[in-house]
């Protein structure tokens, strides 16, 4: 009798140390496979996203590429976890400048240096584009494309209204009140998730006070409660009553849903506005231009990030995941997304969609005219200060009888952040 | 009084009903026609593009891989304990049965960081196994919790007539306390079914890959991929509590019997 | 003999009691134990120090805004739900509890959100508060319109305007609203048993005496279901405690912390801003306040086993 129970019992000891061991052997088991986590999700995103790897799989067959796509905002907080893990994703889609940097400084992240070297990708980017790249002078970033930031209207509401594109900021605030006055949103916005409350005070910072000083403050050597800043609040404050009310229950993609349905006249976006915008009404309905000027005497900036991709330091498979970070690089891949995104490599050559055509005017009337460049304040300042100082710029958008507040908790933490 | 309670279970029912309503129609037929209006048309290609397109399909299996495993693991696990608990005279047997009331009882959060390394230095983070080791050990507070309290109202006369027949614990565990603790069994998987196929959390904190990914984690991915897109997130948010339902309604008096065995212990 | 026999009790101890404990003790006692430890560093996750600070990161946290708010948060959570469902939940109980018509589908009504995922719950009411196409605005427009068919003087399209989620003031109870639609049936079902296991003679002597309706709920049924509320409360405490899901599906805490939770911050603290030393601290808090409830929780099964 003790003999059945005894072996019955080892029975369990045995599976459960079965299930340990088929865990760790789960675990470790891919070799040749390599796993990208991607923000790209949805629509048109997702499917050049999907043609970059099955490109890539066609060209290496003895490379699988595990691919998972998480949503935009998902993937921010998610990519934190991953990258402290033990199995993290070996490339990942993530951003250049500051939010590069963070990850770099904490090493968490691959220095690829061997990969530009080995392709000669020095060569074939820009100075602007590598800077965004590199921090301490070492790669950890392969760059695809640039968004570019531009005020986007429908031409049909500004047509019926005789309104014609502002360029100064009272023509601007003019145009809003017009539009406003004819029952329309005059600008859409969805701050549910808050960065792109961040573009506003970018621009109206750079506008106003110019690169050099939104670069310091980006940095920490100006500090939040001085009268520059204040006076971004200020002149933000005017155009308060014309945003989407409710902003903060709309994410990006819905208040952008709001200019494609014709209810919003403008929106402050990204050029991914394409993307999502019915491609046959694109030319003749979607028009843009860049922020209005406030300052004539200050000189003009854009904002222009760079997106891109990177290896985790902890990657499994590091070997094939340097031969797909280079393909991504490589001209084939990066010419998949050329009609609809402003691409980093110069040697691409842009179709003749409607996408591609309105991309190049982009390119032409709003990146090329400009002095500067910049990032976005995500991209510019620290990850924890862009946290807070996002949280309190949507704060601002509802509450600006709070501004005296808002200014002294944002030093605050600007002191906190940069160590004063 | 039974009035209110009639309008009040209507209300109850009115978002399950809105949902299933909007999940039928087409997006454009929505936002031309409001959702007051009769619909244009109805549809199951919301369900249909959820199903495959989207993904649920996928989630949906691995919720029942990874729930399937944990129920089971936690009802032998817990079992075990539970007759060790009732049956061998332990000298910290009490405390023991404290600890696992603790741990049922515990804002399980705070669990997050530990529970994360130790995943990852095991190798089982990012794959089915972290969550099923996980939810096993996890949910054994509240099954220890009941089967010991069950087991003891076993006769004690039983077991002793079986080991005068020479059974081992073994096997009077198997041939007394298990048959005989059956419908309370039952009522704790029906529940523990319910509640780890519902987590979120660890799903969040434990799998990265799609691949993995539960129902739960997965909605939230359908939500952010077709955020203007209700009809369609709706429709997976219906699939995704579906296998819930289905078990509740067939199991409907274990349910019940579970949750009020672990609350008022009679 | 006596060898082989200790020898074989052992194993067996060892085997119906050691494995269970061994699971539990790697993925629930040893984490608690690393978390109280981990609160009294500066670990960020990544670095191979732990960087040992004492009781820094509380103190920090007693100066956090952040931190007050999502505690703050908890609490009317707390308030919220042992005040609101317990109520209702008590009410439809009483009800239920006699034998009327249809009972089987009223409860199915009250029970069916219960069993639905916070996930699930999240998505469907996140549309029903969707400004303009959720069904919570939609309903009100249609009401005001057929009151503005009659010759009211209100404009239909105003609950438009209402956001749900994004008015700071209305989000937490907007998404409290969510948890108790789902919390109502469970309360229901614990009241619904207990009620089962009351004495009926003593309500019959009530009776007798001359109490009806209000005072025989007030004084005779409701004190004999003491015991029943007690669990109630505490569980739906520790409920309340450990809302994450809901707020994280919904809001992410937003707008700029307003439906903030501690579960939440904890996890944006020590994720995304590599704290696990101060996340840990947070989630340390969590585990002293609900320590109280467990507490009570614990005293009175100590004492029904004593009674036994």
């Amino acid at each position: 009798m003790s003999k059945v129970t005894k072996r019955q019992g080892f029975g369990i000891v045995f599976l459960a140390f079965a299930i340990m061991l088929a865990a760790s052997v789960l675990a470790f088991a891919a070799s040749e496979k390599i796993s990208y986590n991607s923000y790209m999700s949805g629509g048109v995103w997702e499917a050049k996203d999907n043609q970059i790897v099955q490109l890539f799989t066609e060209n290496n067959p003895d490379i699988q590429v595990e691919h998972s796509v998480v949503t935009h905002e998902d993937f921010k907080n998610l990519l934190r976890v991953w990258l402290v893990s033990s199995a993290p994703p070996d490339v990942l889609t993530w951003f250049g400048g500051e939010r590069l940097r963070y990850f770099a400084e904490k090493g968490l992240i691959a220095d690829i240096g061997g990969i530009w070297t080995e392709y000669g990708l020095d060569q074939v980017f820009s100075e602007g584009i590598k800077d965004a790249c590199k921090d301490q002078g070492n790669y950890y970033f392969i760059p695809l494309s640039e968004d570019v930031w531009a005020v986007f209207y429908r031409t049909d509401i500004f047509e019926e209204l005789g309104l014609t594109p502002p360029q100064t900021w009272d023509q601007f605030v003019e145009v809003c009140a017009a539009i406003d006055e004819a029952g329309y949103v005059p600008l859409s916005i969805g701050t549910r998730y808050n960065w792109t409350a961040a573009a506003w005070f970018d621009y109206l910072d750079l506008r106003i006070n110019g690169p050099e000083f939104h670069l310091r403050l980006m940095s920490g050597e100006a500090r939040y409660d001085s009268p520059e800043v204040r006076k971004v609040f200020e002149y933000w404050k005017q155009i308060l009553p014309y945003f989407l009310s409710n902003h903060t229950s709309y994410s990006g993609d819905q208040s952008t849903d709001f200019v494609i349905r014709g209810k919003a006249a403008m929106i402050l976006q990204g050029n991914w506005i394409t993307e999502s915008y019915p491609a046959e009404r694109l030319e003749t309905e979607l028009g843009f231009f860049p922020f209005p000027t406030i300052d004539p005497d200050v000189p003009l900036s854009e904002e222009v990030p760079i997106d891109g991709y990177l290896m985790a330091s902890n990657a499994l498979n590091r070997e094939p995941a340097g031969r797909f970070l280079a393909f991504l690089a490589s001209r084939e891949a990066q010419q998949i997304v050329a009609d609809y995104d402003v691409v980093a490599r110069p040697d691409v050559t842009y179709p003749d969609t409607p996408s591609g055509r309105f991309t190049r005017r982009l390119v032409e009337e709003v990146v090329e005219p400009a002095e500067y460049v910049t990032q976005f304040y995500d991209r510019d300042t620290t990850p924890p200060m862009a946290e807070t100082g996002m949280n309190y710029f949507v704060k601002f958008m509802v509450y600006p009888d709070q501004l005296d507040d808002i200014l002294e908790d944002l030093e605050k933490a600007r002191q906190e952040n940069f160590g004063e | 009084m039974l009035v209110a309670v009639w309008i009040g279970a209507l209300l109850w029912l009115i978002p399950l009903i809105g949902a299933l309503f909007i999940s039928l129609r087409t997006q454009e037929d929505m936002s031309t026609y409001g959702f007051w209006a009769f619909p244009e048309s109805v549809t199951l290609q919301n369900y249909k593009n959820a199903w495959s397109q989207a993904g649920m399909s996928k989630y949906l299996r691995n919720s029942f891989i990874i729930t399937l495993p944990a129920v089971g693991g936690m009802l032998l696990f817990s079992s075990m304990a539970a007759y060790g608990l009732v049956r061998f005279r332990l000298r910290y047997g009490q405390s023991l049965y404290y600890i696992f009331i603790i741990g049922m009882l515990l804002p399980y959060q705070m669990l997050m960081l530990p529970v994360f390394k130790l995943a990852n230095q095991l190798g089982v983070y990012d794959s089915y196994w972290g969550l099923i080791l996980f939810h096993t050990s996890f949910q054994l507070g509240f099954g220890v919790f009941v089967l010991r309290n069950f087991m003891r109202t076993i006769p004690a006369s039983l077991f002793d007539s079986a080991r005068v027949d020479g059974a081992t614990e073994w096997i009077m565990y198997r041939r007394i306390a298990l048959p005989l603790t059956l419908p309370s069994l039952a009522a704790l998987a029906t529940l523990e079914f319910t509640w780890i196929f519902n987590d979120y959390f660890w799903a969040l904190v434990l799998v990265r890959r799609d691949v993995f990914k539960p129902v739960t984690t997965g909605l939230s991915t359908l939500m952010g991929r077709y955020a203007t897109n209700w009809p369609l997130v709706v429709a997976g948010a219906m699939l995704a509590a579906l296998p819930t339902m289905v078990v509740f309604l067939a199991l409907q008096r274990y349910f019940i019997g579970g949750l009020t065995m672990g609350a008022t212990k009679g | 003999m006596k060898d082989s026999y200790s020898y074989r009790r052992l194993t067996t101890v060892l085997i119906f009691i050691g494995l269970p404990l061994v699971l539990y003790g790697f993925w629930v006692i040893y984490p608690v134990i690393k978390t109280l430890l981990m609160s009294f560093t500066h670990w960020d996750g990544i670095s191979p120090t732990y960087n040992w600070v004492g009781v820094e990161n509380f103190g920090k946290l007693f100066k956090d805004p952040a931190f007050w708010a999502a505690l703050k948060n908890n609490i009317l959570w707390i308030v919220a739900f042992i005040t609101i469902p317990t109520s209702i939940g008590l009410a439809i109980a009483m009800v239920l509890n006699e034998n009327i018509r249809f009972s089987r589908f009223l409860k199915i009504c009250y029970y069916l959100p219960m069993v639905l995922s916070f996930a699930v719950v999240g998505l469907v009411w996140s549309w029903i508060y969707h400004p303009a196409s959720g069904l919570l605005n939609s309903t009100l427009s249609g009401f005001l319109r057929a009151l503005a068919a009659l010759g009211a003087k209100v404009d239909p399209e105003a609950p438009f305007r209402i956001g749900w989620l994004s008015n700071p003031r209305l989000v937490l109870w907007a998404i409290i609203g969510a948890g108790i639609w789902r919390q109502v049936g469970y309360v229901m079902i614990l009241y619904l048993s207990g009620l089962k296991t009351l004495n009926p003679n003593v309500i019959e002597a009530g009776r007798v005496d001359g109490a009806e309706g209000w005072t025989l709920f007030r004084h005779i049924i409701f004190p004999m279901l003491a015991p029943v509320t007690t669990i109630v409360v505490v569980l739906t405490i520790i409920d309340a405690l450990r809302v994450f899901d809901i707020v994280y599906v919904m809001t992410r805490g937003g707008p700029f912390h307003s439906s903030e939770v501690l579960a939440n911050y904890m996890y944006i603290q020590s994720f995304h801003n590599y704290r696990w030393g101060y996340g840990s601290a947070i989630g340390v808090i969590l585990f002293l306040i609900s320590l109280v409830f467990i507490w009570i929780y614990l005293r009175r099964i100590v004492k029904e086993e004593q009674a036994e």
